[in-house]
């Protein structure tokens, strides 16, 4: 999987643009990517998902923790243009409820 | 494109099929209330972008973890979930392979894939198998032993599923590649001739049909796949053990593998406890 990050693409936060299969096996480098922004007190981050073909339970959980921490600092983790895959996994989940979708 | 497949999708999730599905897609499960959400999203996503209807089974061999409960909450129109058969102990290889069994036979459709929950194989090569299959296979199965792998650890100097070859083709006269991979496509007849007549575990029941398939003479694929998984996983499936090659070998000389119309007028069939359990259909 690959993770860009974009600091300045004229919205609203930093984009963090995911490509790929996203699994257990890419969760720790989501991980440390999301950390690390932040620690650089970017707390208003937008996951790009259009480019990622599948999402297993271990990513959801590092999507949901990011967003938790994201809150807990004041701001946000915003799921933007899910690919159909993760769309209809994320609503199977419900956790298109959970997250701000755009 | 991606709408319509939403759309598709949705209304697979609400609308009961009226008809026989053109397709039967199969997931095992034991304990994969973490795997089964986001497989059956997978699978989903993946069908509804293809030609033709399908219906999903959920085989589960006994979890005592929440699958059943999450996949019923799921609560798709064309999903089913099939478990253990009354007899079998829930949880072990044999019950695991009895709800697979009563799971083939509960489908519906003329073509039955079978695909393990962890996504592993991802589902987007279904239909080069069922292109297989248009050309005349009977049964295609997945061998993890391509090129084209991904590991978050060190890559095995083994092959994943890399069976004992040397006793393979002692003991049963044949070798097959990857005889545990799990993503497998079956015409409906083949499946119904080779899942009834299983009798090992799960953990040596794709061996065990493929050497079914090779004796009944059916045109049987095996197409290297794409996967990924770590290299522990790997090492967990190396194929059957020897114990259950030797197993198969034996069943095999005693006759039990074979049908009805093969035994000899007053032939008694294999024995209670080795033979086939019943099929049942749960929803």
């Amino acid at each position: 999987m690959n993770i860009t990050i974009s600091p300045d693409t004229g919205r609203p936060g930093t984009e963090v643009a995911l490509a790929g299969r996203f699994d257990g096996h890419e969760a720790p480098a989501f991980r440390a990517a999301v950390d690390r922004l932040l620690a650089d007190a970017r707390h208003d981050l937008r996951v790009d998902l259009s480019a990622v073909e599948f999402v297993d339970s271990a990513a959801l959980a590092e999507l949901v923790r990011g967003m938790k921490h994201c809150r807990q600092a004041g701001g946000d983790l915003r799921l933007a243009s899910p690919s159909t895959p993760v769309r209809v996994i994320l609503e199977l989940t419900r956790l298109d409820l959970a997250f701000a979708i755009d | 494109m991606a709408d319509r497949t939403l759309d598709s999708y949705r209304q697979w999730a609400t609308v009961p099929l009226n008809g026989t599905p053109d397709y039967s897609v199969v997931i095992p499960t034991c304990d994969d209330q973490l795997h089964i959400a986001p497989a059956v999203g997978a699978v989903a996503s993946h069908l509804c972008t293809v030609d033709g209807t399908w219906e999903l089974i959920v085989a589960d061999g006994g979890s005592t973890d929440d699958t059943v409960k999450l996949v019923r909450q799921l609560d798709l129109a064309n999903l089913r979930i099939v478990t253990v058969p009354d007899g079998e102990r829930p949880g072990s290889p044999r019950g695991r392979a009895a709800a697979l069994r009563a799971a083939v036979a509960a489908a519906d459709g003329p073509l039955i894939l079978t695909t393990p929950v962890d996504q592993a194989i991802p589902v987007e090569q279904f239909m080069l198998f069922v292109d297989r299959v248009r050309r005349g296979d009977e049964v295609v199965v997945g061998t993890r032993t391509g090129d084209d792998w991904r590991f978050d650890g060190d890559r095995p100097t083994t092959p994943p599923g890399r069976p004992a070859s040397r006793l393979q083709r002692a003991v049963l006269g044949r070798t097959f590649l990857d005889p545990g991979c799990g993503f497998a496509v079956y015409t409906a007849a083949a499946a119904r001739l080779l899942f009834p007549a299983s009798r090992m575990g799960h953990d040596a029941m794709g061996l065990e049909l493929l050497h079914l398939a090779h004796r009944h003479g059916l045109r049987v694929a095996e197409v290297p796949v794409a996967w990924t998984g770590a290299a522990a996983e790997a090492a967990r499936s190396v194929g059957p053990s020897n114990l259950n090659v030797v197993r198969i070998r034996i069943n095999t000389m005693l006759g039990r593998y074979r049908s009805a119309a093969e035994r000899r007028p007053g032939e008694r069939p294999a024995t209670p406890a080795a033979g086939p359990e019943p099929a049942t259909r749960s929803s």
